[in-house]
């Protein structure tokens, strides 16, 4: 790739550069968007690179030749703490790739040709496919290089950078409106251009962070329900998972995603307020103790109601209330999908009073209670999926196995769940554990 | 075990808002762009097409807000105020700013006429303040003749956005406004209308893009505001999270009704005496409003509050919270508190200590004023034993200077509530 690159920086300097003073001035920017790009929780960075090659190919290319404005890009390569560091491994490898990727962002201006007929329309129509092919290659040589680096599968990468790939477009059509108004007034306008960049970038930075600590409240939280009920370790996690997937073959969007995410990770946070030896007791509750342990639901919803973000879906936490023969037609499926990730998980672990059942009986336990408890397209959506993943959980295929003091019944009282632990309860399908 | 004191209510059903009303609001808008965009064009002598269509981005422009940090809003018509400046004269700016504004705020639902007329007020000063400088530079730097002419228009605009800024910045209530973070999407709004302001009509008549310029350089405006809307709403749902997780010990009778709350209150105002910055009092909020989380993991047979002071109720949570490599700000205070070993800075220190006097004096007081006195002589007493095997050390002074602090804030409110 490097030899490419190198021919490709040969072929243009040779071409030539028709404006010297524009070449620099964006050739520094790069570096600066560089300097300050903001490092993504994959390891990959985030940079706003497009909107000085862009202007750069476009300033260049009007009375010039599109080219130069590739060479721009490898300035992006020249990595100031790379530099200091003496990685000039990275650096080489870094400024290669942005040249080629730089030079496929040229070649459609090159195809298109606006400065032929210039007109913002024209510059506009060439900036977005510009960006995209730019986009595109810097994405195609990063991300095996990525891969190999640390060792894990292309997939997860690209799945993990997806959401911010929607932002470069702008950059691109930014980049545009730079071109044209250097062109206009020289380099005293690259600070003005430059700044509503930079604090994007501070305000998406400060956003990461707030993300970080975010995610990191709700782990403590779910360590804290894990340190209460030793019995239930990854649970609350495994439920987020399955909702993840129910999701995903729902078609659910990004955002309802995330606010699926958070409400698994956060349905059992009513189990903080019912005393340990409550949640921990291996024999049948005593109705009283049942109504206490119950109430974590009730409690549950009432502080999920309390967060904006999940007030819609604050039944998640209540398959009392998310009862699919008692919805109202205007109700979000978020709820169903949380009731049916936790009935599934309840059933396939292994808890004090029963132990886990094997999957197919889970299943069917599932589809036996479709339509009547459970959402029958949630029911569907969980079974495809793990049908598909081929996992298997339940009886023989736990991950966490839990030293109990008392060895739980293969079957016996709450073999079905909660339900039956209540004296006298009917028997019937798990609705929810402990 | 007291289990709980909230109702048990039967769910109630939240449905997202229905389209219909959006149709609704859209038509609505664009209606009222039209208007405004007609009647300044009207109004004015200039090329009425590109004034009309920079009036009916204003309307767009009010209701495109960026939530800032403190639950304050800037809107983006401030970016189209100032190529608006630029092309039409006081007249029709004013017009435009005021019907503009208007529409947006019937829109907007505001609840009162009050807040309604001092919303349409502010924005109509702050275009005549960014007229009056924009016109005032441009004669001013005509006249002076040493500048290129290319650096006219920027200078001239970029005194006009000043204006602006310093103006909106007046007319808002002291106090609600947090210096650095709004500063930022002020600067970016700003900017993208100098920059539209210059990209519309070019330099000497020469490589304007005329309306187009409104499309490109709303681009880098529009993305802040996106920027700054998954901030704010990351915040409010993470805020929000730590509000619910505060009260959880008070639910399952592991602190006082309240506790963690009057903790985080001391907790600000005492850091705030003693010089800390925003983001640090932010931070030891939402370390006080967690603080007693791990106290829900000891057993039952333990009596409420008393036993357990707060280092060891602090021990429980930071028992629980993420151990991670890089513990979040908070999460890092919790720890400085209960005297874990923690890489703090200095100004994180200082916050730990706040924290933990905050905490030791709420155990005693209860939010009980009469036991004030009480709270902060075992306060002190704390803050000596804490003391490493009687050496004397840096430390000491910080907790005394903490105390000191504490105890005038507890002072102060004592005053306070006696007067009231």
């Amino acid at each position: 790739m490097t030899a490419t690159a190198g021919v490709v920086a040969t072929f243009i300097a040779r071409a030539g550069i028709s404006n010297m003073e524009a070449f620099a001035t964006f050739a520094l920017v790069a570096m600066g968007a560089e300097l300050i790009s903001v490092r993504l929780p994959n390891g990959a960075t985030a940079s706003a690179l497009m909107v000085p090659v862009i202007a750069a190919v476009y300033a260049l290319g009007v009375g010039g030749t599109y080219w130069a404005g590739a060479l721009v890009a490898a300035f992006g390569g020249l990595y100031l703490p790379d530099l200091r560091g003496a990685r000039f491994d990275r650096v080489i490898f870094n400024s290669a790739m942005l040249l080629l990727a730089g030079t496929g962002a040229a070649a459609v201006f090159a195809v298109l040709d606006p400065a032929a007929h210039p007109s913002v329309p024209a510059f506009l129509f060439a900036t977005v496919p510009a960006g995209l092919v730019f986009l595109g290659l810097n994405v195609a040589l990063l991300v095996p290089m990525l891969a190999l680096d640390q060792g894990r599968p292309a997939r997860e990468f690209l799945a993990s950078l997806s959401p911010f790939h929607a932002q470069y477009i702008p950059f691109a059509i930014i980049g545009t409106g730079l071109g044209w108004v250097y062109l206009v007034t020289g380099p005293l306008i690259i600070p003005l251009a430059v700044a509503p960049v930079l604090v994007a970038r501070q305000t998406f930075r400060s956003y990461l962070a707030l993300r970080d600590a975010h995610e990191q409240t709700l782990r403590t939280l779910v360590r804290t329900l894990e340190r209460k009920d030793p019995y239930t370790a990854g649970h609350v996690e495994r439920v987020a998972t399955y909702a993840r997937y129910i999701g995903e073959e729902l078609g659910l969007s990004e955002i309802r995603q995330e606010r699926l995410r958070y409400a698994a990770l956060m349905h059992d946070v009513g189990k903080l307020v019912v005393s340990n030896h409550l949640l921990r007791k291996p024999d049948r509750l005593t109705a009283e103790e049942y109504e206490r342990v119950r109430l974590h639901e009730a409690v549950s919803v009432e502080l999920l109601r309390r967060i904006d973000f999940l007030r819609p879906i604050a039944t998640s936490a209540s398959p009392r209330y998310a009862r699919y023969d008692a919805r109202g037609p205007t109700d979000p499926i978020e709820p169903y999908v949380i009731v049916v990730a936790d009935a599934y998980d309840a059933m396939t672990s292994t808890r004090p009073y029963r132990r886990a059942l094997p999957q197919p009986v889970a299943f069917s336990e599932l589809r036996r209670h479709a339509g009547t408890q459970f959402h029958p397209a949630c029911v569907e959506a969980l079974i495809r999926a793990l049908d598909r993943r081929e996992e298997r959980h339940g009886l023989g295929h736990e991950e966490q196995v839990v030293v109990f003091d008392t060895e739980p019944p293969v079957r016996g009282p709450g073999s079905a769940g909660l339900g039956d632990l209540a004296p006298n309860a009917p028997p019937r399908v798990p609705e929810r554990h402990a | 075990m007291s289990t709980t004191h909230i109702s048990v209510s039967p769910a109630r059903r939240v449905s997202d808002p229905g389209a219909p009303r959006l149709r609704a609001d859209v038509s609505l808008v664009l209606a009222l762009a039209a208007l405004v965009a007609v009647t300044v064009a009207l109004t004015t002598t200039g090329d009425w097409g590109r004034v009309a269509a920079l009036g009916a981005a204003l309307v767009v422009g009010e209701l495109l807000v960026v939530e800032l940090m403190d639950e304050t809003t800037l809107p983006l018509s401030l970016m189209v105020l100032v190529p608006l400046v630029a092309e039409a004269g006081l007249a029709p700016t004013l017009l435009a700013t005021a019907g503009a504004t208007g529409a947006a705020a019937i829109l907007a639902r505001h609840a009162s006429l009050r807040s309604w007329a001092s919303t349409v007020g502010a924005r109509t000063t702050t275009a005549a303040a960014a007229w009056a400088v924009f016109w005032g530079a441009d004669r001013l730097l005509r006249g002076g003749g040493g500048l290129a002419a290319s650096a006219l228009p920027a200078t001239a605009a970029a005194a006009s956005l000043l204006a602006l800024v310093l103006a909106e910045r007046r007319l808002r209530r002291a106090g609600s406004f947090h210096g650095a973070r709004g500063h930022g999407a002020f600067f970016a709004v700003a900017a993208s209308g100098v920059l539209t302001a210059i990209g519309s009509a070019g330099v000497d008549g020469r490589g304007g893009m005329g309306l187009w310029a409104l499309v490109v350089f709303a681009v880098p405006a529009l993305s802040a505001r996106w920027a700054f809307g998954r901030l704010h709403a990351i915040r409010r749902t993470y805020d929000q999270t730590i509000d619910v997780l505060s009260v959880v010990p008070e639910m399952g009778g592991r602190a006082r009704p309240g506790h963690s709350r009057r903790v985080a209150e001391l907790c600000v105002d005492t850091g705030r005496m003693l010089g800390l910055s925003a983001p640090a009092l932010e931070d030891l909020e939402r370390a006080a409003l967690l603080h007693a989380l791990g106290s829900v993991t000891f057993d039952d047979h333990d009596p409420p509050g008393t036993s357990r002071g707060p280092r060891e109720v602090a021990g429980a949570t930071v028992g629980v919270l993420a151990d991670e490599e890089r513990l979040s700000r908070p999460a890092g205070l919790v720890a400085g508190m209960a005297g874990e070993p923690v890489t703090l800075t200095d100004e994180e220190l200082l916050a730990a200590r706040v924290l933990r006097a905050a905490a030791s004096f709420e155990e005693v007081a209860g939010g009980d004023p009469s036991r004030a006195r009480l709270a902060l002589a075992t306060t002190i007493e704390l803050g000596g034993s804490a003391r490493p095997s009687g050496r004397p050390s840096a430390q000491d002074g910080t907790d005394r200077r903490v105390v000191a602090a504490l105890a005038r804030v507890v002072t102060r409110r004592a005053l306070v509530s006696h007067r009231g």
